[in-house]
């Protein structure tokens, strides 16, 4: 599902990365670990479309991003990316289920009021659909966030220290949850943290020199 | 969906969105408010003017003479014999002259005798009934017969003079024989009849002030010649007395053949005569050039307002840009494109501007809706509350806007500039 090649990033010409080639297959996890200014959030925001990469392929779904700009690319990462950061964040002004019904819409330009409120339900936060995103707790913030990111069935599913902030009860919780609802949507998921306690969970893992 | 975010977005900040909106409604309000009251006041004044020229009456104040004949806005500046006006209206250069006698008034309305000519001067038909012919019948403006005062046949007193409370004119009673339609000018809110009842109703009172007029009025007649003779003798059979010498006017409406007269005249008549000409167009200029200064400056205050408004907005959406940050890139990451970054920001701007615009409209016209309450009750003038002021609060409208934009055009340039990855990483 997501591939890359000899993928390389420059924030500038003394400082640049070379990035390892990564597979991963749809319903598998692959981990992605490594200390700090190892380039991580820079990988994952390459994989995203988010930033360009100096040289080098991002291949998700068949699609070459390094083929796509603009508009193009912005699209398709509505489509087939599906993001969670360390801290979840919303549209404030929005409802938890408002914010899901956009990521929808962003995406595909159709408000699906009731796919969304079927992925709350099974993240167990169904309850909070129409509450303001700032009345959730951490924890229930992470799995909207989770249900936000897996609304549109994309193809990849990018997080990025999805389980740092959380103590080893609601990591481990949360890590299931990833791979499960990873799992069950089909997606590769790809987690980059320096969270040790996910290497115990999975046990495909690249370590960024 | 981008709109309905940004109508939230502001929501979500309800003390930022509430001073831009107070500011822009009071900007809108103070704007709107004086492009009606300068609108409607001048058309009232112009349409008012229409095709006079001139205005004979006697000496006095020009202005006066003006709001006097043509307003009924003050008191006449005296009245005019009515043989030596008469030696003027039949000169060949006039193409129209209408006589106006001022008499009496019901309940400060007042009763102008004159001819028929001034019904078709101001283009009122009559809607209802016919136009006056014999002694002491009345035709009743529109604005005075909707207020229901009067009605079709309905019989009254005058009372003397302009005062609602001055003494009535018990001998002889008006009768109402037609209702006129709207005009939207002065005359909406007059009685007409023709000039012998004026004359008419106060022959007794004239009896004894006619002696000391009379020298001088057979002094004119003679030098006149046979026309004013003639009409003299004519308006004597119409009215049943016997003196030509108490028919007297207050006002003539001139308007001339050639442009000449307009110039020539007021100069001929001020050495020849006790009367003066008055120039309506002059008269109506110098009002508004004294209104003009008040209201120049209270619309320079109205748009200083929607300055701070502007600012406000401006303020308002570049702070919140800081905490917003993230939510933006957010969006970015969720498949959302620049523009529409760029267009939420506009929106966001645009809705506070629109709903500023909405209430300052409704808010000028509830003000006006008051003044107009004032208006009425002192001037007897009227104002149109529901029109709305083209084009001045079209280009008004489009301002708004305009500034909306420009104020939301740095944060929406920011927004769109956004850089994703970077605001991502130092959350």
């Amino acid at each position: 599902m997501i591939q890359t090649r000899q993928l390389c990033f420059a924030y500038n010409a003394q400082t640049s990365f070379d990035f390892p080639d990564i597979s991963c297959a749809a319903g598998e996890t692959l981990l992605i670990t490594g200390a700090s200014g190892t380039g991580k959030t820079s990988f994952l925001h390459l994989l995203a479309g988010l930033l360009p990469p100096r040289s080098g392929q991002i291949v998700i779904n068949n699609t070459n991003l390094g083929q796509l700009s603009g508009r193009a690319l912005d699209r398709f990462r509505g489509q087939h990316i599906g993001m969670v950061f360390q801290q979840a964040h919303f549209v404030a002004s929005l409802s938890v289920l408002e914010n899901l019904v956009l990521a929808g819409w962003l995406a595909f330009g159709k408000k699906d009021g009731k796919k969304a409120l079927e992925l709350l339900g099974r993240l167990g936060i169904a309850e909070q659909a129409h509450k303001k995103t700032a009345q959730l707790s951490t924890g229930q913030k992470q799995r909207a966030a989770i249900a936000r990111a897996l609304i549109n069935d994309p193809a990849v599913l990018l997080t990025d220290e999805p389980t740092s902030n959380l103590d080893d009860k609601n990591a481990r919780a949360v890590a299931d949850m990833l791979r499960e609802q990873a799992h069950n949507a089909g997606a590769a998921l790809v987690i980059v943290t320096h969270d040790h306690r996910l290497k115990q969970i999975f046990h495909s893992c690249i370590e960024l020199p | 969906m981008i709109v309905t975010i940004a109508r939230k977005n502001i929501l979500h900040r309800p003390l930022n969105a509430l001073l831009a909106w107070v500011l822009l409604t009071a900007s809108v309000a103070i704007i709107s408010l004086l492009l009606l009251l300068q609108g409607q006041f001048q058309q009232k004044f112009e349409a008012s003017i229409r095709d006079i020229d001139l205005v004979l009456g006697a000496k006095g104040s020009p202005l006066q003479l003006i709001l006097s004949s043509i307003y009924h806005l003050d008191n006449p500046t005296g009245n005019i014999d009515y043989a030596e006006a008469q030696k003027w209206m039949k000169n060949p250069m006039v193409e129209s002259a209408i006589p106006l006698a001022y008499g009496d008034s019901y309940r400060g309305f007042p009763i102008v005798g004159t001819t028929p000519a001034y019904l078709e001067k101001y283009a009122a038909q009559v809607a209802q009934g016919q136009v006056f012919q014999q002694k002491f019948e009345v035709v009743v403006g529109s604005e005075i017969a909707q207020k229901g005062l009067l009605t079709l046949g309905q019989e009254f007193f005058g009372t003397h003079g302009t005062a609602a409370e001055g003494e009535e004119h018990q001998e002889h009673s008006y009768r109402v024989t037609g209702i006129l339609t709207h005009t939207g000018t002065a005359l909406d809110n007059l009685m007409l009849s023709n000039l012998e009842s004026v004359w008419a109703m106060h022959d007794h009172e004239e009896e004894h002030e006619e002696h000391h007029t009379e020298v001088d009025k057979h002094a004119t007649d003679e030098a006149l010649g046979s026309h004013a003779d003639e009409t003299g003798a004519h308006l004597n059979t119409e009215t049943g007395t016997d003196h030509e010498s108490h028919q007297e006017i207050t006002a003539v409406l001139f308007k001339f053949r050639s442009p000449m007269a307009v110039v020539q005249w007021p100069r001929m008549l001020a050495q020849q005569t006790s009367m003066q000409l008055a120039s309506p167009a002059v008269e109506v200029n110098r009002i508004f050039s004294l209104f003009g200064i008040g209201i120049q400056a209270l619309i320079w205050l109205g748009w200083a307002i929607m300055g701070l408004a502007a600012m406000s907005v401006f303020v308002a959406l570049f702070n919140a840009l800081k905490e917003r940050r993230y939510e933006l890139a957010l969006l970015r990451t969720l498949g959302g494109s620049r523009a529409q970054l760029l267009g939420l920001l506009l929106l966001e701007s645009l809705w506070l501007c629109t709903a500023g615009f909405v209430s300052g409209i409704l808010l000028s016209r509830l003000a006006l809706w008051f003044i107009a309450q004032a208006a009425e009750r002192t001037y007897r003038f009227s104002l149109d509350q529901f029109g709305f002021q083209w084009p001045g609060e079209g280009w008004l409208l489009l301002l708004t806007l305009g500034i909306g934009i420009s104020a939301a055009l740095l944060p929406a340039l920011k927004a769109y500039r956004l850089d994703i990855s970077k605001t991502l990483a130092d959350e």
